[in-house]
């Protein structure tokens, strides 16, 4: 028995090897691997002629003050400024905060230096070209104030403030006539929207599943069934109802529309919240309540000391889904002609001077909405290994 | 000795009362908030010289809707009354939910299954479908869908007809079985139909469960389905005839045509709630113990039986009260006919409530519409869950 020296193949690159192993592993994907590579040279291909060659991009600058503010009057611009900055800077202090000793180059930094490349390209006239820079300074101010002294809890706080600060400047009359809330519109109006629907849906939302989960039967019928009605309603039904019901409710017609809108979102929202926050509850082991109790806290300490904290902590993933859900929904608000970004893409649609521009106007828009959608996801991914205590 | 201490704990320190105090306030609180918006709704209305009835839906509605028939039955605008018509809405709500649910979920699990490919562009591809889909906002999906696609498709008078089926800016049109006019209606023998077919499958399933034989119950169900499908079909007479869509000088006639709304409305749902679907599949898959997988494999069942004898059906346990959600969310969604024009039931009590000045009722029967519905699929997916739940001795 001679053994043969087989010569020895050479040695694959890794690259062969993870292709082998992951594209070509069988006869079967071999061919899904050459079908998929068909479609996506398919869609990069036909999606870049006409991102080059065949769509009018003219249309989004043209309009790109409607599609970020709506009809917010020109002269009144300095409102939107300053809450843009303010927002900017505790951004800043938010980030910097949760990057405490960690490296510098981060997120933040990328972004804000994309917004000054961004600001830099297009050659902005007099005021942008101040305005823009200040926006991304206060990142940058925030960021390294609140990297040195913040604690995430204290930023948390400050949002707070800065929800009414931005309520105020963006409508009080400050001796030179106000705004009327008809006119915020845009991307800025879906903004308020999610921001207020998502903000005043929390507390009515725990409250609704602390009332539905209640050991008293008839508090907790009642929420359930508030909650199970809400839950089996279109929001477009309990839309168009709060443009009916809540003036004839408070007894004057001349409601504001976004208000009306405002509570319809919210008490929709609170319903599903309050679903997620039950989940939560129940989910807490019922030794943690006992445990309080007999430590001598009364119910109202055991609930905001020991249950809620777990409880909320256990079901971010699913607020955040909600919050995403909640920022999407505010789109619905154009079937009762609120002035949101997609009613603005709407009414440009229509102007026959951009006759046959959707496919930019909605590709843009998109574009916008999945940023956002994108980043609170992934924030929420960062956030629960934050809370995860479990390590 | 116990009832004298009982006895002693005066009211205000006495669990038991305060608890039942505190619900009696609530309760009163909460029914004087009903009574305080009830009185208000009422004053309102009185200040609009508008009364709370419901007799208006015995006027006759007299507008037109587009895909105007209730189940089978043609609706005439000038004869039929508001409650005719808020059935033909009904219908067409029913008619885009069930297709729906039905192409969403089978996109849904696909999508799902090619998350967990082997093939990593496989993966991948099906990863950037979803986060895209789940991203952006439906109702600007169902915009994409109904004014850049459809309503960009070529004319009728261009369109290519693909194995008979044009599809078009004026929608769709494909060869189907028509009604034929002078004829009985069908539609209700497919409903009898399918619940033979059910009650069928629940025999067969509860007689498995009963004996341990293997029953094939699904191929029991769908025989005795298409069975009655066919009797009843000779027994009226052959009701319904093979058309093909033929193209005249004014669009197309026969066969079966579907508006662009409908198209439109129909794919968007589809597509959205697929790639929810598809990331429960890929949880529920993924709960399934890999050993199951392993074990699976080393009985010598192949890739594809693995995942349909095995991994499938546990999955599905963990699946159902997150797709019921899903079910739910696309017959809600459905409402949005009303962006873009397609008559569903809240479009047309839209219109009904505009055209008879009853908003505040038409809505109110919306309401209860669509809570009849959900709270019917709620039901069927819970009868379905308690059917299919892993039983623990």
């Amino acid at each position: 028995m001679q053994k043969t020296l087989e010569t020895p193949t050479p040695r694959a690159s890794r690259f062969q090897l993870w292709a082998q192993e992951n594209l070509f592993s069988t006869p079967l994907n071999s061919v899904l691997t050459a079908l998929s590579s068909l479609l996506i040279l398919w869609v990069v291909y036909s999606l870049s002629v006409w991102a080059f060659t065949q769509a009018r991009w003219a249309v989004i600058p043209a309009n790109f003050r409607l599609l970020m503010i709506g009809p917010f009057p020109i002269e009144q611009i300095w409102r939107v400024w300053t809450v843009l900055i303010v927002v900017s800077l505790t951004a800043g202090l938010h980030w910097g905060s949760a990057a405490k000793g960690q490296p510098l180059v981060r997120w933040p930094f990328i972004t804000a230096t994309l917004i000054a490349l961004f600001a830099l390209v297009t050659q902005w006239g007099f005021p942008l070209s101040i305005l823009v820079p200040t926006a991304v300074l206060a990142v940058f101010a925030g960021f390294f104030f609140g990297r040195a002294a913040l604690s995430p809890r204290a930023v948390n706080f400050t949002w707070l403030g800065v929800f009414a600060f931005a309520m105020i400047v963006l409508s009080v009359d400050f001796g030179q006539g106000g705004v009327q809330t008809r006119d915020w519109g845009g991307l800025l109006l879906t903004m308020i929207l999610a921001v207020v629907g998502i903000v005043a849906s929390f507390p009515l939302g725990v409250a609704l599943a602390i009332g539905r989960t209640s050991q008293y039967p008839i508090i907790s019928a009642i929420c359930t069934v508030f909650i199970e009605v809400v839950r089996g309603t279109p929001l477009v039904v309990v839309f168009f109802i709060a443009q009916l019901f809540v003036p004839l409710l408070l007894g004057g017609s001349n409601i504001d529309a976004l208000f009306r809108a405002m509570i319809g979102i919210t008490v929709f929202s609170a319903a599903y919240l309050a679903e997620n926050v039950r989940g939560g509850l129940q989910s807490l082991p019922s030794g943690q309540i006992e445990a309080a109790r007999a430590l001598g806290l009364t119910g109202t300490q055991t609930l905001l000391l020991i249950v809620l904290p777990q409880a909320l902590k256990a079901v971010v993933p699913a607020l955040v889904g909600q919050g995403i859900a909640l920022f999407k929904d505010t789109s619905l608000v154009y079937i009762i002609g609120l002035k949101e970004l997609t009613t603005i893409t709407n009414s440009i649609r229509n102007n026959p001077n951009f006759i046959g521009t959707e496919k930019e106007l909605f590709f843009t828009i998109s574009v916008i909405y999945f940023i956002f959608s994108y980043a609170m996801s992934s924030g929420a991914r960062n956030l629960e290994k934050r809370l995860n205590t479990n390590r | 000795m116990n009832s004298q201490m009982q006895a002693s704990v005066p009211f205000y320190r006495d669990v038991k009362k305060l608890a039942l105090i505190a619900q009696v306030v609530f309760l009163v609180v909460v029914v004087l908030l009903i009574a305080l918006v009830i009185n208000n709704i009422n004053l309102g209305l009185k200040k609009q010289n508008l009364n709370f009835s419901f007799d208006f839906l015995n006027q006759t509605a007299g507008f037109q809707v587009a895909e105007g028939t209730a189940f089978g039955v043609p609706y005439d605008s000038s004869s039929d009354n508001y409650f005719k018509v808020v059935f033909v809405g009904l219908y067409n709500t029913l008619r885009v939910a069930v297709t729906g649910m039905i192409l969403a979920t089978v996109l849904g699990v696909l999508v799902g299954i090619g998350r967990l490919s082997s093939n990593w562009l496989v993966g991948r591809l099906a990863l950037v479908y979803v986060e895209i889909l789940r991203n952006t906002p439906v109702l600007v999906q169902l915009f994409v869908w109904y004014f850049v696609v459809i309503l960009g498709l070529p004319a009728i008078s261009k369109a290519q007809p693909i194995l008979g089926v044009y599809l078009s800016n004026s929608g769709l049109a494909t060869p189907w079985l028509v009604q034929k006019p002078d004829m009985p209606n069908f539609f209700p023998v497919t409903i009898i139909a399918v619940l033979i077919g059910l009650a069928v499958f629940a025999f067969f399933s509860n007689q498995r469960a009963r004996t341990g034989k293997p029953t094939p119950a699904g191929w029991y169900a769908i025989a005795a389905w298409l069975l009655v499908q066919i009797i009843g079909f000779f027994a009226l007479g052959q009701p319904l005839e093979y058309g093909a869509p033929v193209r005249g000088n004014f669009g197309v006639t026969g066969g079966l045509q579907v508006s662009p709304e409908f198209t439109a409305l129909l794919i968007g749902l589809v597509v959205y709630t697929s790639s929810f679907i598809a990331e429960i599949t890929r949880a529920g898959i993924q709960s399934v113990n890999k050993g199951q997988t392993e074990a699976a494999r080393a009985l010598g069942l192949g890739y594809s039986e693995t995942l349909q004898l095995i991994i499938l059906p546990q999955a599905l346990r963990v699946m159902i009260p997150p797709l019921g959600n899903q079910y739910l969310n696309l017959t809600k969604n459905s409402s949005l006919a009303v962006a873009i024009g397609y008559s569903d039931v809240l479009n047309v009590l839209g219109t009904a409530g505009n055209q008879s000045g009853q908003n505040l009722q038409t809505f109110f029967i919306a309401g209860i519409v669509y809570l009849i519905l959900s709270f019917t699929i709620a039901f069927l997916v819970n009868l379905y869950n308690s059917a299919t739940r892993l039983r623990t001795r």
